[in-house]
C-alpha cells in the first residue's frame, strides 16, 4: 500500500525536476551569399516575444524559450519527449558584419537571421585589365 | 569551397560536413509528447518548418499516421557553409485503440509545433448514474 502512494509522487517529483530545463543547442544550418549569412535554426513552439538574437563583437547568440505544455489536472502522460525550454547557441562569425542591418524573423518554428556583410568583406570582382 | 568567410560553429567541438546529398528525402520521427485526459487524448509534435499547408494527418480505424515536409532551405546562389538541419521530412503514426470517437478528431499547428486532439467515445467517458 505505501509503495502505491510512493511510486507516483516520486515520478512527479522527477517530471518536474529542473534537470528538464536543461538549455538545448538547436541544430542551425548556415547558408551564405556574397551579400550576407544567414543563420537558420529549429525552435518549435517558440513565439516572437520569447526569442532573443544578439550580436556582440563577432559572436551571433541566439535564445528562445517554449512554454511547457499544459497538462490539465488528472491527465495520464503518456510519452514525454519535449523536453527542452530553452534553445541557445552562439556562432562566431568569420567576416565583418554590417551590425546595424542585421534582421531576424520567426516563422512555424524556423529563426532566421540575416547578417549582411560589411563591405570589406564583401567578395569584390577585380577587372584584369 | 572558398574559406574566406568560414563560420566557425561551437557545438562540442563537432562539425557536420557542409555538403550533403538533397535529392533523397530525409525522414525524421518528430519529438513527441502525448497525454491522456479525463475526454481526449492529446499529442504534440515538434514539426519545425512544417505548415498547414505542407502537413498531412490521416486518420484510419486503428491507425493516426502525421507526415510534413518541410522545404530545403537553399537558392541558386546560395553556399551552404553548415548544415544540421538534415531531414526534410517528418513522419510518426500512432496506434488507436478502441473507444475513440475518429470523426471529432481534429488537428492544429502553430509555431511549428502540431496538436492533434483525440476524443474519446462517448462509450468510455465516465458516466454519472442519477440515484432513483
Amino acid at each position: 500500500m505505501f509503495i502505491r502512494v510512493a511510486v507516483p509522487s516520486f515520478l512527479e517529483e522527477l517530471t518536474d525536476t529542473p534537470a528538464f530545463d536543461t538549455p538545448a543547442s538547436p541544430a542551425v544550418d548556415v547558408l551564405e551569399n556574397g551579400h550576407d549569412t544567414v543563420i537558420v535554426a529549429e525552435m518549435p513552439g517558440v513565439t516572437k516575444e520569447n526569442v532573443s538574437v544578439t550580436f556582440e563583437r563577432d559572436v551571433l547568440t541566439i535564445k528562445g524559450e517554449r512554454k511547457p505544455l499544459e497538462i490539465p489536472e488528472k491527465a495520464r502522460v503518456l510519452m514525454h519527449e519535449q523536453q527542452t525550454r530553452t534553445f541557445v547557441r552562439s556562432l562566431r562569425i568569420g567576416h565583418d558584419v554590417d551590425r546595424t542591418a542585421i534582421s531576424a524573423s520567426l516563422e512555424n518554428g524556423m529563426l532566421r537571421v540575416v547578417l549582411p556583410k560589411a563591405e570589406v568583406a564583401k567578395p569584390r570582382v577585380i577587372e584584369v585589365r | 569551397m572558398d574559406r574566406s568567410h568560414a563560420v566557425v560553429i561551437h557545438r562540442n567541438g563537432s562539425q557536420l560536413p557542409a555538403h550533403r546529398p538533397e535529392a533523397m528525402p530525409v525522414v525524421v520521427t518528430p519529438v513527441t509528447d502525448l497525454y491522456e485526459a479525463e475526454r481526449e487524448y492529446v499529442v504534440r509534435l515538434d514539426v519545425p518548418g512544417a505548415t498547414r499547408e505542407t502537413i498531412r494527418v490521416e486518420v484510419q480505424p486503428a491507425r493516426l499516421h502525421v507526415s510534413a515536409d518541410v522545404a530545403v532551405r537553399t537558392g541558386a546562389d546560395v553556399t551552404v557553409q553548415h548544415r544540421e538541419i538534415v531531414w526534410n521530412r517528418f513522419t510518426r503514426s500512432f496506434n488507436l485503440g478502441p473507444g475513440i470517437h475518429l470523426e471529432g478528431i481534429t488537428a492544429a499547428i502553430a509555431d511549428g509545433v502540431l496538436t492533434v486532439r483525440i476524443p474519446k467515445s462517448e462509450e468510455v467517458l465516465p458516466r454519472n448514474i442519477a440515484i432513483q
